[in-house]
């Protein structure tokens, strides 16, 4: 019974509180130094994860479905990339990074380039099939934040390619984006492809962001609402492209 | 004394291959995280006396919070205010059997 006295358990919060104030200035040295040595560690974990999805015997016959779906918003986004002109290869220039791990409570990654590979905050990372994923939030030496737009704090401005209109593509938690400020009178339908706009500054214009599948028109609200189908998908991610001179 | 730092040093090992596991592997699959869930259930289950939940609160905040962009601390003060809250209820206003298994510290 004498273990955890008022007076005790008073002095070990005190204690607590000042390590973690000791700790906090050295934060970001902690998270590098952390990050680091387990880097390998982590990347064979994703990598891992992220095929075993993959091998499952049950999930063969949704995994050819989605090599059919794949296969046609490959085809697609070359497609579009003709369309607006757009060839990635010659306009940027590319790093590539492996994703180490996903934050538990918040939609960002972590990649293993940072600062001493010429990452810098701000930058758009995109998938292999060059759609986009988010921005790095912050660098430290070896690794690096990836802010996803799916994430609740991620906004961006979109155009719709068909009916060449403008809205913005806000995170909505747990790979959810939604759109919002879309003008009523436009002619957006579902299965619309959205591109990035550079209205916002964020982006260059036109990296591929997802499929409209829904879109909720409430007669009392002044823009329409809706959902976008980002084109990637967690599970079937190992490696990103981080563009350097964006 | 070696002892003891022994224990804590294997108790900060283990909490630390979990945090891989768990915003690596899992992350993958799940937002659900299993750390927190795991250090309620040892302070809810363990001896009240005892300092394995009350360590691990500890541990495992500090990893936690050295693996998401929040604010430092948050995870740290958050397990270990609701593992003392847990200590003092259980000792002072209500008795329930605890396991034996979870080692003693």
């Amino acid at each position: 019974m004498k273990t955890f006295t008022l007076k005790r358990i008073i002095l070990l919060l005190i204690i607590v509180l000042i390590i973690v104030f000791v700790f906090s200035f050295f934060e970001d040295n902690l998270k590098n130094g952390m990050q680091k040595s387990f880097l390998g560690i982590k990347e064979s974990l994703w990598s891992i994860g992220s095929n075993k999805e993959k091998s499952c015997t049950y999930l063969e016959a949704k995994e050819d479905l989605k090599i059919v779906e794949f296969e046609n918003l490959r085809k697609e986004n070359e497609l579009l990339r003709e369309i607006l002109g757009i060839s990635f290869e010659k306009d940027y220039e590319f790093e590539i990074a492996a994703i180490t791990g996903k934050n538990s409570f918040e939609d960002v990654l972590t990649v293993n380039k940072g600062i001493s590979n010429g990452i810098k905050e701000g930058m758009a990372v995109l998938t292999s099939e060059k759609a986009l994923i988010g921005k790095i939030l912050k660098t430290y030496n070896n690794y690096s934040e990836v802010l996803l737009i799916s994430n609740k704090d991620s906004a961006i401005d979109v155009k719709i390619v068909s009916s060449d209109v403008y809205a913005i593509a806000k995170g909505g938690s747990s790979q959810k984006v939604l759109l919002d400020y879309l003008e009523k009178d436009s002619g957006a339908k579902e299965g619309d492809i959205c591109v990035t706009s550079s209205l916002g500054g964020q982006y260059k214009e036109g990296l591929l962001i997802g499929k409209i599948v829904k879109i909720n028109d409430l007669g009392s609200e002044v823009f329409k609402t809706g959902e976008i189908k980002p084109f990637f998908n967690l599970k079937d991610l190992d490696k990103v492209l981080i563009i350097k001179n964006d | 004394m070696i002892n003891k730092i022994f224990k804590i040093l294997l108790v900060a090992l283990f909490w630390f291959f979990l945090i891989l596991i768990q915003t690596s592997f899992i992350s993958i699959y799940t937002d659900f995280n299993f750390i927190i869930l795991f250090i309620v259930i040892i302070n809810l289950i363990e001896d009240p006396e005892n300092n394995f939940g009350l360590i691990s609160a500890f541990l495992g905040g500090l990893f936690l919070d050295l693996n998401t962009t929040y604010q430092f601390g948050i995870f740290i003060l958050g397990l270990v205010v609701f593992s003392l809250t847990v200590k003092m209820v259980l000792l002072k206003f209500l008795r329930i059997p605890y396991v034996s298994f979870i080692p003693k510290i």
